[in-house]
């Protein structure tokens, strides 16, 4: 039986993430004027890498601890596969990590970026197809993470071949694939939203909620890459990495979280076994004292027994 | 005991439809949000302002060569400064007593009247618009108040 969130942490939750969008629409009303925020883009690329491969390492810590949901290994696989492509992507595009805060990117509108974007996209809507389908049933669990983890590398082996291929190859891309393949990762980031939003899963765990966070930004940030809003192409540019970066900033609060409330359930455990070992020593102590007491009594009795016998045995002499 | 309870249930669920509420609410700003940003007539704004001191930076320009081919010289009141945004080579407004700290163009435009950036009309001055030449003969003509991280520059040789 799952324990349902109060309402009211529910509403804060859906409240404070809404904020935090209307506080990034913000920043991008703004960023226009603020220059500083250009010289940081492939630096926050790879910040956003790193905060990627942490996430991945966790979410598999977390599913091998418990080995519960295969959510969690599909998040755990997918975001190390994202990190490095995204480390992979700044490494290739400053030519070497000197030029880090120089800002210097070679492209406006680097093409090859888009596959790390695309399969974190299919990601996420996969790791809710298998959410979805560990509440149907929980058998076959060995199979389906070896299915799982060779769609995983499949897939991956796949982006970094073409990756590869089209940094080999020197093709440039017209910019109306990178649309048309933005879109595609666009449509599956919303159907993942509503998959999650749907399930209801939020209502219980606080972790579906970091997700849905997560999703909302990566949403953002997709619309920002396309780009659809009127703001200029180096700061929708910018943007979309920062949205990227505050998504998964929210995915390892979320895990953080999740750590604390592992925790926090571990120690009321060892609060309630130190309250029931309390109580049986004390019930123990009473059942020994019960023991001497009636022990005692036993004696007192074959005593007056014993000086009874010897009445009797006097007046049977008399 | 039993009405406090009822009164604190109450307070509970008006608390919950006020957030019920905010939720809506700022979904519904969120989404006027994207909405706003699609259009953001804040850019479209300083995009037509950023134009404008192009124009202007031109139309100084145009006078600056008119000034140059006319005497063969580059207006000695102009500064020698590589870099054009710097203190002391801003414009002085057309018409006004106290040039100091600025660079007084009226013997270059005559009585016509130099433009001046929007965010320095009935402040100070100075134009907004800045002036220099480099030593090789070229003279940069800058508008530092440009918005957007717009870089508005225009450097021409005059010789």
């Amino acid at each position: 039986m799952k324990n349902r969130l109060p309402r009211e942490h529910v509403d804060i939750q859906f409240l404070s993430l809404c904020i935090s969008l209307l506080a990034f629409l913000g920043l991008a009303y703004w960023a226009g004027d603020i220059v500083w925020i250009k010289d940081f883009q492939p630096f926050i690329t790879l910040i956003s890498g790193i905060f990627a491969l942490f996430i991945g390492v966790l979410a598999l810590l977390r599913y091998y601890t418990k080995k519960m949901s295969l959510n969690y290994f599909f998040i755990g696989v997918g975001f190390l596969g994202v990190g490095l492509l995204d480390i992979f992507q700044v490494v290739l595009d400053l030519g070497g990590m000197s030029n880090l805060f120089s800002g210097a990117v070679s492209q406006v509108y680097p093409v090859t970026s888009v596959l790390s974007k695309t399969f974190l996209a299919v990601i996420m809507f996969v790791s809710w197809l298998v959410s979805r389908k560990d509440e149907v049933n929980g058998k076959g669990k060995k199979k389906k993470e070896a299915f799982l983890m060779s769609l995983v590398i499949g897939s991956f082996v796949l982006f970094i071949g073409v990756f590869v291929y089209l940094m080999i190859s020197g093709i440039v891309v017209d910019g109306m694939v990178v649309i048309i393949v933005g879109l595609i990762s666009l449509m599956f980031l919303i159907l993942a939203l509503l998959g999650y939003l749907l399930s209801k899963n939020w209502l219980y765990d606080d972790f579906n909620y970091w997700l849905i966070f997560l999703i909302s930004f990566l949403i953002l940030s997709q619309i920002f890459y396309l780009p659809f809003f009127n703001l200029e192409y180096s700061n929708m540019m910018n943007l979309s990495i920062w949205a990227r970066f505050f998504a998964y900033i929210g995915l390892l609060i979320g895990f953080l979280n999740s750590i604390y409330v592992m925790f926090q359930k571990e120690m009321e455990t060892q609060k309630e076994l130190a309250k029931k070992n309390r109580e049986l020593d004390q019930t123990k102590a009473k059942v020994e004292e019960a023991y001497l007491m009636l022990r005692e009594e036993k004696w007192s009795l074959a005593r007056s027994k014993g000086s009874v016998d010897k009445i009797l045995k006097g007046v049977m002499k008399k | 005991m039993k009405g406090s309870t009822t009164a604190n249930e109450v307070k509970k669920t008006r608390n919950n439809v006020f957030l019920d509420v905010l939720v809506f609410f700022s979904i519904f700003l969120v989404i006027g949000g994207f909405a706003y940003m699609i259009l953001n007539p804040g850019k479209m704004k300083s995009d037509v302002r950023n134009s404008s001191r192009n124009t202007d930076i031109l139309t100084i320009m145009q006078k600056m060569v008119g000034y140059v081919e006319e005497t063969g010289n580059i207006p000695d009141m102009i500064p020698l400064n590589r870099a054009c945004a710097s203190i002391g080579n801003e414009i002085c407004k057309t018409g006004t007593s106290d040039c100091k700290g600025y660079v007084d163009l009226t013997k270059v435009v005559g009585k016509s009247i130099l433009p001046v950036d929007i965010f320095r009309n009935n402040k100070g001055n100075g134009t907004g618009y800045y002036v220099s030449h480099d030593g090789e003969g070229s003279i940069i003509i800058c508008a530092p108040l440009a918005e957007r991280s717009v870089k508005i520059e225009l450097k021409q040789f005059m010789y």
